[in-house]
C-alpha cells in the first residue's frame, strides 16, 4: 500500500467546525497526491466522541457531505485514542477493493471546559472499575509511572526531559499546538500537580485539529511513501486486567508483527512517533517496540539519542505533549508527519537520510495498540 | 472496632483452560466450559496516585485513586481521600457506632455486592426454619434500567443470600403491591422480577390480595390504623427491598417508604388522606422489623417516583437493619434534604435519628457521596394549568402528571385549575378558574364543598382518559375544534 498524499491543520484551539476542520486537511492531502474529490473512491473517518463534543453522531454522512458528487461509502472508525492508527489500518484492506481511499482523522475537544473534556476522555476507561472510582486518565498514567520509577529506576527528571524535547521539536513544527511556546526545565519542574508524580508539563493538551491521508494499492510516482507494516492488536480494557503495569501487551504484539510484515528489525527504524499522550507513555513505548531494552528508554533520554540529532529520534513533529492531540487524528497526523521526514519535506526537523520510520498509537491504557512501520517507496 | 474493607470484585474464572474474566462470562469463551467466581479476602497497596484537578462527579479534590492487589491475584481500583502507603493493607478502622449503615459499590456482580452488605452488618439471622418475605418495590409498570422498580437481580441477589445462609427455598416469599390502579401481572412481566422469581423457584404473593389484618395505634390523641397484609405477620424474617429514588409527594422514598406496599389499597387513601408524611412514620410504628437492602444500582432523581424522574446510575447498595438510620444515611450521601417523616419516625422511637451514632461501612463515605436532582416542588407543563394537589394517591398522582407532560408546553396567563386528592377547601382554589377534579376522591370532595367544576372518573382515572378531556379543552379554547388532529395526535403514541 502506498500513501500518495497527505494534509493537516494546525493543532490548537481553532475557530473552526468539525466540517471545516475536515475540508481543510482533505484538500491539502488531495492537493498532495495530484488528486480531485472525484478520483476517492471510498473513506475512512475517525473521530473519538463526536456525540459529546459537539452533540454530532453520523460523522460518516458529514464527510459524504463535504464531496457532495461521489456518494461515497465511508465508514467511521473508533478506538479511543487509536481511532485515527485504526483508520489507517482499515484504509489499507479497503484498498484492496477500492483505488484511491481517503482516510480523515477529526476532533474538535475545545468546545467544551476541560474539566468535562478530561470526564469525556474518561470514558474509554472502563466505567465500574475504573470511572467510578475517580479514575481519569493522567491517574491511569500516574500509576504506571509509580510502576515503572519502582521497576527500572526512573524518575520524574526523565520525564522532564520528555517534555523538554518534545516543545522543542514542537518550536521547529509550525502547525504545533505549542508552536510558539518556549519551556525549560524549570517551567516543567515547576509546573501544577495534574496526578501525582505527574504535571501539568507531562500530559499532552486538548487539541482541535484534523489529519488527512490517500492510500492507494498503487504506486503513481515517487513522492509515494510505501506502507511496509501495519498491524492492531487489542487488550483488556481495564488497567486492573493488565498482566504488567509497565509494558502494553498490544504494543509489542503489533510491533512484532509491523516489523516481520515489513522484514526489518528494530535497529533499522531510523525515526519513531509514539503515542506520549504523557510523557511516562513515551518510555513505555520504546521500550515495547524494542527501540531499547526493558527498562533501557530512560538511559537514552537522558543522553538525548531521542532528539533529532540523536541516534533514534522519536516525535519529530513535537509529539502528542507538544505538537497536540485531537484524538481522532492524532495517528494520521503521526503518518504525516512520518511522510514529510521520509520525503525529506520536514524543514527545520529534518533529520538526515531516514530509511524506515514507525508509528504507535496507543488507545485507552493500552486497550488498542497501532503500529505501522513506512519506508521510501 | 476494625474490619477489612473487602472490595467487591468478583474474578470469573475458567477451571478449564486458566483464563480469567472482570466481567461475568457463565461459559469460558474458549473452550465453553462452565466458570466459576473467586474474590480475595485481602488487599495490600500496590501503587497509587494523588489526584488535584476535579472532575465532574470527583469535584473535591485532592484525592487519591489506590490500586490494590488481592490475596487471589486480583486487582481493584479504589478512590479515597486517606493517604494510602505501599505495601499496606487496605482496611478500615470504625469509631464503633450503635448502628450500622453498610454500603458497596455494584461492580457486575450484584450477587456478591448484596452479600457483601448484608454480611457487613454482622448479625442478620437466617436459619432453615425461618419463613422469610422479600418485599422489593413493584409500583409502576417499568424495566429494571428505569430505578423504577427494585432490580430483579438484586432479588435474586438477596434470595442466593437466604439460600446459602440456610433458608429454605419453599420459606421464602417474595411480595408486594402495586400503585391504585396499575396491574401487579404486567408489572411482574416488565421488571423481569416474575422470570426471577421463576426461575429461583420462589413463590410470588401480590399482598393486595392476601388476607387482611388491622393494626392501630394512637399518638397524642389521634387514632391510626391500617389494613395490612396478614402474610406480612406470618414471617419470622423480612428482608425490605426499597429502590432509591425521589419522589414529589414524599420527598424520597427509601426504607420507610417502602414499607407502604404492604397496606392495603384503601388504607394507602387512608394514609394520603390523613397526612402522607405522618401515616408513613406512624405505619413503621405497627410493622414487625425488617431489615433492608436498598436497591441504588440505578435508582431514579428528578420527579420521581415514576418514569417522569430519571435512572441515576448510582451503582451502589446499602443494608441495615435500622431504616431510619439508613434513611437518613442515604439522604445524606446523595445530597438530599431528609423528610418530615424521617425526623418524625426518629422522634416517636422508630430508629435512630442521630448520624453522629450511625456507622457507615463498606465503602469510604467521601468516596462514594453524590448529588440527586431533586423533585420540584410544584410541576406543570404549562403556565396556563395549575395542580393543586390534595393528598392524593399515587394512581390518581402517576397518570395526572404523565397526562399533563403530554400537554404543550406554552406560557400564558393561568386559565384552569387541575386538583387530585381530596384534601383541599375552597380556599386553595380560584372562583373564577375552571376546575377539573381528577379521580373519584376529588370529584366527590368538590360537591362536599359546593364548587363547579368537570370531573374525570376513575379510581384512579386512567391517563389517556385524562389527557383526552384536558386537550379537548385546551384546544378548543384556541379554536381547535375537539377530536381535531391535535388531540388526536397526543394520544396516538403509545404511553
Amino acid at each position: 500500500m502506498y500513501i500518495r498524499g497527505v494534509g493537516r491543520t494546525r493543532f490548537g484551539a481553532l475557530n473552526l467546525s468539525l466540517p471545516e476542520l475536515m475540508y481543510d486537511s482533505v484538500m491539502e492531502a488531495l492537493s498532495d497526491s495530484r488528486l480531485e474529490s472525484r478520483d476517492i473512491d471510498a473513506a475512512i473517518v475517525s473521530c473519538f466522541a463526536p456525540e459529546r463534543f459537539q452533540s454530532q453522531l453520523h460523522i460518516n454522512s458529514m464527510v459524504s457531505s463535504l464531496f457532495q458528487v461521489n456518494k461515497l461509502p465511508v465508514f467511521r472508525v473508533e478506538a479511543a485514542c487509536a481511532s485515527g492508527g485504526v483508520a489507517v489500518n482499515q484504509a489499507c484492506h479497503l484498498a484492496r477493493a477500492f483505488e484511491n481511499v481517503l482516510v480523515v482523522g477529526v476532533e474538535k475537544m475545545s468546545s467544551v471546559a476541560s474539566r468535562d473534556a478530561t470526564s469525556i476522555l474518561g470514558l474509554a476507561l472502563d466505567k465500574r472499575y475504573e470511572q467510578e472510582e475517580g479514575m481519569i486518565f493522567p491517574a491511569a498514567y500516574a500509576l504506571i509511572a509509580q510502576q515503572h520509577f519502582l521497576k527500572f529506576g526512573s524518575n520524574p527528571e526523565d520525564l522532564a526531559l520528555v517534555s523538554l524535547k518534545n516543545h522543542s521539536n514542537a518550536n521547529k513544527n509550525e502547525l504545533a499546538h505549542f508552536y510558539r511556546k518556549r519551556v525549560d526545565l524549570e517551567d516543567i519542574r515547576n509546573s501544577m500537580p495534574v496526578s501525582s508524580p505527574l504535571r501539568l508539563f507531562d500530559c499532552c493538551p486538548m487539541s482541535d485539529g484534523a489529519a488527512s491521508l490517500v492510500i492507494s494499492a498503487r504506486k503513481t510516482c515517487d513522492r509515494d511513501i510505501r506502507i511496509l507494516g501495519s498491524s492492531v492488536r487489542t487488550d483488556n480494557l481495564s488497567l486492573v486486567d493488565r498482566e504488567d503495569l509497565t509494558s502494553f501487551t498490544a504494543a509489542r504484539l503489533a510491533a512484532r508483527d509491523a516489523y516481520s510484515q515489513a522484514g526489518i528489525r528494530p535497529k533499522d527504524i531510523s525515526f519513531a512517533e509514539v503515542h506520549d499522550c504523557f510523557t511516562i507513555a513515551e518510555l513505555i513505548a520504546m521500550e515495547d517496540l524494542d527501540l531499547c531494552e526493558r527498562g533501557g528508554s530512560a538511559g537514552l533520554v537522558r543522553k538525548g539519542e531521542t532528539s533529532l540529532d540523536g541516534s533514534i529520534p522519536v516525535n519529530t513533529d513535537g509529539g502528542l505533549k507538544a505538537d497536540g492531540h485531537p484524538i481522532g487524528a492524532t495517528g494520521i497526523a503521526q503518518i504525516v508527519e512520518s511522510v514529510k521526514q521520509l520525503r525529506g519535506e520536514a524543514g527545520r526537523r529534518q533529520i538526515d537520510d531516514p530509511v524506515y520510520g514507525l508509528t504507535h498509537n496507543i488507545g485507552g491504557i493500552g486497550g488498542t495498540a497501532v503500529v505501522h512501520i513506512l519506508g521510501a517507496g | 472496632m476494625s474490619i477489612s474493607l473487602v472490595p467487591a470484585r468478583m474474578v470469573w474464572f475458567c477451571p478449564n483452560c486458566s483464563l480469567e474474566w472482570s466481567y461475568p462470562v457463565k461459559y469460558c469463551t474458549n473452550c465453553r466450559k462452565e466458570t466459576g467466581k473467586k474474590d480475595s479476602s485481602r488487599y495490600v497497596v500496590v501503587g497509587f496516585t494523588q489526584i488535584s484537578i476535579p472532575s465532574p462527579k470527583n469535584e473535591t479534590v485532592p484525592y487519591y485513586v489506590v490500586l490494590l492487589e488481592g490475596d487471589s491475584g486480583g486487582r481493584i481500583l479504589k478512590k479515597t481521600f486517606k493517604e494510602p502507603r505501599l505495601g499496606d493493607e487496605f482496611r478500615e478502622v470504625l469509631s464503633g457506632g450503635r448502628t450500622l449503615v453498610s454500603v458497596s459499590r455494584v461492580k457486575y456482580d450484584i450477587s456478591g455486592s448484596v452479600a457483601k452488605v448484608l454480611n457487613l452488618l454482622g448479625d442478620v439471622k437466617i436459619n432453615e426454619t425461618q419463613k422469610v418475605l422479600i418485599k422489593p418495590n413493584l409500583s409502576f409498570p417499568a424495566n429494571a434500567s428505569s430505578g423504577v422498580v427494585t432490580n430483579p437481580l438484586v432479588v435474586e441477589g438477596v434470595i442466593e443470600y437466604l439460600l446459602s445462609n440456610g433458608a429454605r427455598r419453599e420459606d421464602i416469599l417474595v411480595g408486594d403491591s402495586c400503585a391504585i390502579g396499575f396491574d401487579m401481572n404486567s408489572i411482574l412481566r416488565k421488571s423481569g422480577l416474575g422470570e426471577v422469581c421463576e426461575r429461583m423457584g420462589v413463590e410470588f404473593i401480590d399482598l393486595e390480595e392476601c388476607g387482611t389484618v388491622l393494626r392501630e395505634i394512637e399518638i397524642s390523641g389521634e387514632k391510626f390504623r391500617i389494613e395490612f397484609a396478614d402474610e406480612v405477620f406470618k414471617r419470622d424474617l423480612i428482608v425490605n427491598l426499597p429502590v432509591v429514588k425521589t419522589h414529589f409527594q414524599a420527598g424520597v422514598s427509601l426504607a420507610l417508604k417502602n414499607m407502604k406496599g404492604c397496606a392495603k389499597s384503601q388504607s394507602k387513601k387512608y394514609m394520603h388522606r390523613f397526612g402522607l408524611q405522618k401515616a408513613i412514620a406512624y405505619m413503621n410504628l405497627l410493622l414487625p422489623k425488617y431489615v433492608t437492602v436498598a436497591d441504588g444500582t440505578v435508582g431514579l432523581e428528578g420527579f420521581g417516583p415514576s418514569v417522569l424522574g430519571r435512572p441515576a446510575d448510582l451503582g451502589l447498595i446499602f443494608a441495615g437493619k435500622d431504616p431510619v438510620a439508613l434513611d437518613l444515611t442515604v439522604c445524606r450521601l446523595l445530597g438530599l434534604e431528609s423528610t418530615e417523616y424521617m425526623r418524625l419516625a426518629s422522634r416517636i422511637g422508630v430508629g435512630n435519628g442521630d448520624l453522629d451514632s450511625v456507622s457507615v461501612v463498606g465503602e469510604e463515605y467521601q468516596a462514594v457521596t453524590r448529588r440527586l436532582e431533586r423533585p420540584a416542588q410544584e410541576f406543570s407543563p404549562t403556565e396556563r394549568i395549575r395542580v393543586i394537589d390534595g393528598n392524593g394517591c399515587s394512581g390518581c398522582s402517576n397518570n395526572l402528571w404523565v397526562a399533563l407532560s403530554r400537554l404543550p408546553k406554552d406560557t400564558g396567563s393561568l386559565e384552569a385549575e387541575v386538583v387530585f386528592g381530596s384534601y383541599f377547601g375552597p380556599d386553595r382554589l380560584d372562583s373564577l378558574k375552571l376546575k377539573f377534579a381528577v379521580g373519584d376522591c376529588a370529584i366527590v370532595r368538590m360537591r362536599e364543598i359546593g364548587l363547579e367544576g368537570q370531573g374525570i372518573s376513575g379510581c384512579p382515572p386512567e391517563t389517556e382518559a385524562i389527557l383526552r378531556r384536558l386537550s379537548e379543552w385546551y384546544f378548543h379554547r384556541r379554536g381547535h375544534v375537539a377530536g381535531t388532529w391535535s388531540t388526536n395526535s397526543l394520544l396516538r403514541h403509545p404511553l
